[in-house]
C-alpha cells in the first residue's frame, strides 16, 4: 500500500487488513481440522519455505484477535466480515483446544450484542429465498444468473451432491447420500418426546433399502420422529420440498453403494428453478444459496457445551438454550402424508394420493427438563442436538474428534453400516485408528516440499 | 499499372507499420493477464483484491467444477462423508478419488 499515491486513509487500511486476517484465519483454521500439523503462511514469507512443526493456535488466534478488535459490529455488504463472525470463529478456535472460559466470552458477547435470534423455522435456514438472514453470523455467498458465462459464482462445490436428474430437477449427480445411522439419530421417545441418547442400540428405523420403487412400501408412521429428519433427509414417500413425492429406489443412483436416502438441506425450489439456479450448462442444478458457516443456533448450542464443560458446570442454563432450539425445531413439520405404497413413475399420478392436511409423519420434539440432571446427560444430550440440527453441514467429523469419540463412534457406525448397506457385505471392515482423527498430508506436497513438510505421525 | 498498385499499396502498408512501430509505447506496456501496482494501489484496487481473497473461502479454485467439489467450504467430504452421518453416495465407478 505503500505504493500508492496519495496514501490510503489509515481507517480503510485498518478495515481491510480486518478483513484479510480474518479470511487468512479461517482458511487456515480449515486446513488445522483436517491436517492438524500445518504450515502458517504470512504475506511476508515465502510459502514454500514454511514449515509445518509450529503450532498453529497462537497463529489463528492472533489473526482473529485482531478482527475482532478492528471489524465493524455490521457492513453494508452482505457476506463481509464482522466483528461477531470473526468472534464466533475464536470461539470455535478456543473450543477445539477446550479453552472453555475464553469460548464463553466471545460466544457470551454475540449473544448480549443482540444482533441474532433465531429463525421462526428450522428450515429458514436452508432456503435460497431466506439467504442471510437475522440468525445468520457468517455465510459464505453465492450467485447465478449473475451475467458472468458459465455461473463461475454459483455453489459448484456442492454441485454433485443433489438427486441425479428426476423429475424434471436438471441437478446432479446423486452424491453425499444421509446414512441409516444418522435416520435413526431423529428417533424420539414416544414417552417423553426426547431422542435416545445411545440410539446406536436401536433397531434400524423402517427404510426401503433393496425394494424397488414400483414393490409396495408403506412408510413408518408412527414411530415419532423429530421433525428435522424430514429437512435432512430425502426418503422414499416423504415430499422433497415442492419437487413431488421422494419415489425411493428409482432417485438414487445405486442404492447398494449409497443407501435408500438423498441430500435434501440446501437443495433449491422447484418454484425458484431458473431464477435462484442456472438454466445453462452441465449441471443446471448449480445455484445461488449460499452455505450458513454460522449461524445463531450454532451460538446457542456452543454456549450450551461450554456451560457444561466449564467450571463450575451450568446444567441449568445448558438446558434452557437447548430448549431453545428444540422449540424452534417443532415450529415446522412436513406436511404431506402420501397413500400410494408402490410408486408411479410420475408425480402427476401420485399427487391425488397426497393428503395435504396431514403431517408426512408423526412428528415429535419435546423441551429437555430443566436443569440437565448430571453433567453427563448434559454432555450426551448436547452433543445429539448438535449432531441433530446441523447433519450433513459439515461439522459431525470435526465434532466427534474434538469431543475424542471418533474412534469409538466411527467403528460402531462402520460395523452397523456394513451390515446395511449389501455392497459392503463380504469387504473386510475399516477400522477407524487413533491417526486417522488427521488426515495424512498429500505426497505429492512433500515431494514438491522436502525437508520443509513433516508427514503427520502413524502415516 | 497493376504493379503500380501493388507497390503502392505496399507502401502505404509499409508506412503505417513504420508510424506505429516508431512508437516506444510497447516497451511500456503493462502486462494484459495480471494487474499491476499501478491499477491497484489505491481503494478500488486493494478493495478488489480482497474481494479476490473472499472468493477463495469457498475453495473454488476453478471457479467452476474440478477441484471445486473435494475442497468445498461446506466441508461435505471432510466434516460428513468422513463421519457417521453421510456417504459418499453416487456408484462406485464415479470414484470422488480420481477428481482429486
Amino acid at each position: 500500500m505503500a505504493l500508492s499515491n496519495p496514501p490510503l486513509p489509515d481507517a480503510f487500511q485498518t478495515s481491510i487488513k480486518a478483513q484479510a486476517l480474518f479470511i487468512r484465519a479461517f482458511i487456515h483454521f480449515e486446513l488445522k481440522r483436517v491436517f492438524n500439523n500445518i504450515p502458517y503462511i504470512t504475506e511476508d514469507v515465502d510459502p514454500v519455505t514454511v514449515v509445518n512443526t509450529t503450532d498453529a493456535w497462537p497463529l489463528i488466534e492472533d489473526d482473529l484477535k485482531y478482527a475482532v478488535a478492528n471489524l465493524p459490529e455490521s457492513q453494508a455488504d452482505v457476506g463481509r466480515a464482522t466483528k461477531y463472525a470473526a468472534k464466533a470463529v475464536l470461539a470455535r478456535v478456543y473450543m477445539f483446544q477446550k479453552k472453555w472460559n475464553e469460548a464463553k466470552k466471545e460466544l457470551d458477547d454475540i449473544i448480549s450484542s443482540g444482533k441474532y435470534e433465531l429463525m421462526p423455522n428450522f428450515d429458514d435456514n436452508f432456503l435460497a429465498a431466506k439467504r442471510n438472514n437475522k440468525e445468520s453470523v457468517f455465510e459464505i455467498q453465492y450467485s447465478v444468473n449473475d451475467g458472468a458465462s458459465g455461473s463461475p459464482n454459483a455453489g459448484w462445490g456442492q454441485s454433485l451432491n443433489f438427486p441425479q436428474d428426476v423429475d424434471g430437477m436438471g441437478t446432479c449427480c446423486g452424491f453425499f447420500q444421509p446414512t441409516q445411522n444418522l435416520v435413526n439419530a431423529f428417533i424420539v421417545d414416544p414417552v417423553t418426546g426426547l431422542p435416545f441418547l445411545d440410539a446406536d442400540t436401536l433397531a434400524n428405523f423402517k427404510n426401503d433399502m433393496n425394494v424397488a420403487s414400483n414393490e409396495f412400501f408403506a412408510q413408518d408412521t408412527v414411530t415419532p420422529v423429530d421433525p428435522r429428519l424430514d429437512w435432512t433427509v430425502g426418503r422414499r414417500g416423504v415430499p422433497y420440498l415442492d419437487w413431488g413425492v421422494m419415489r425411493g429406489k428409482d432417485w438414487i443412483r445405486d442404492q447398494a453403494n449409497g443407501g435408500p436416502y438423498v441430500y435434501k438441506k440446501n437443495m433449491f425450489m422447484k418454484k425458484d428453478k431458473g431464477t435462484l439456479s442456472t438454466t445453462t450448462g452441465w449441471a443446471t442444478g448449480v445455484n445461488s444459496n449460499s452455505y450458513r458457516a454460522i449461524r445463531y443456533s450454532h451460538i446457542l448450542l456452543w454456549r450450551a457445551e461450554v456451560a457444561v464443560e466449564s467450571s463450575p458446570a451450568d446444567l441449568e442454563y445448558a438446558a434452557q438454550l437447548v430448549n431453545m432450539i428444540r422449540q424452534r425445531a417443532g415450529n415446522h413439520v412436513l406436511m404431506g402424508r402420501c397413500r400410494m405404497f408402490q410408486m408411479a413413475t410420475t408425480q402427476d399420478i401420485i399427487a391425488p394420493k397426497i393428503d395435504w392436511s396431514v403431517p408426512a409423519a408423526n412428528y415429535l420434539v419435546n423441551p429437555y427438563p430443566v436443569p440437565f440432571t448430571s453433567p453427563e446427560q448434559a454432555r450426551k444430550a448436547i452433543r445429539h442436538e448438535i449432531r441433530l440440527e446441523f447433519a450433513m453441514e459439515g461439522h459431525r467429523f470435526f465434532d466427534l474428534v474434538r469431543w475424542g469419540i471418533a474412534g469409538k463412534t466411527l467403528n460402531m457406525y462402520i460395523t452397523q453400516d456394513r451390515n446395511f448397506r449389501s455392497l459392503l457385505g463380504g469387504v473386510k471392515p475399516a477400522v477407524f485408528e487413533n491417526k486417522n482423527e488427521y488426515w495424512p498430508l498429500p505426497q505429492t506436497q512433500l515431494d514438491l516440499q522436502p525437508g520443509v513438510l513433516t508427514q503427520n505421525p502413524g502415516y | 499499372m497493376k504493379k503500380n498498385i501493388i507497390f503502392s499499396t505496399l507502401a502505404v502498408g509499409l508506412l503505417i507499420a513504420f508510424l506505429i512501430g516508431c512508437s516506444d509505447d510497447f516497451l511500456n506496456t503493462q502486462p494484459t493477464s495480471s494487474l499491476s501496482d499501478v491499477v491497484l494501489a489505491n481503494e478500488k484496487g486493494v478493495n478488489a483484491l480482497l474481494i479476490g481473497a473472499y472468493a477463495a473461502i469457498d475453495g473454488q479454485t476453478r471457479g467452476a467444477a474440478g477441484a471445486s467439489w473435494a475442497g468445498c467450504v461446506t466441508n461435505w467430504v471432510w466434516g460428513e462423508v468422513a463421519s457417521d452421518n453421510a456417504t459418499k453416495g453416487s456408484d462406485l465407478r464415479t470414484s470422488l478419488l480420481s477428481t482429486l
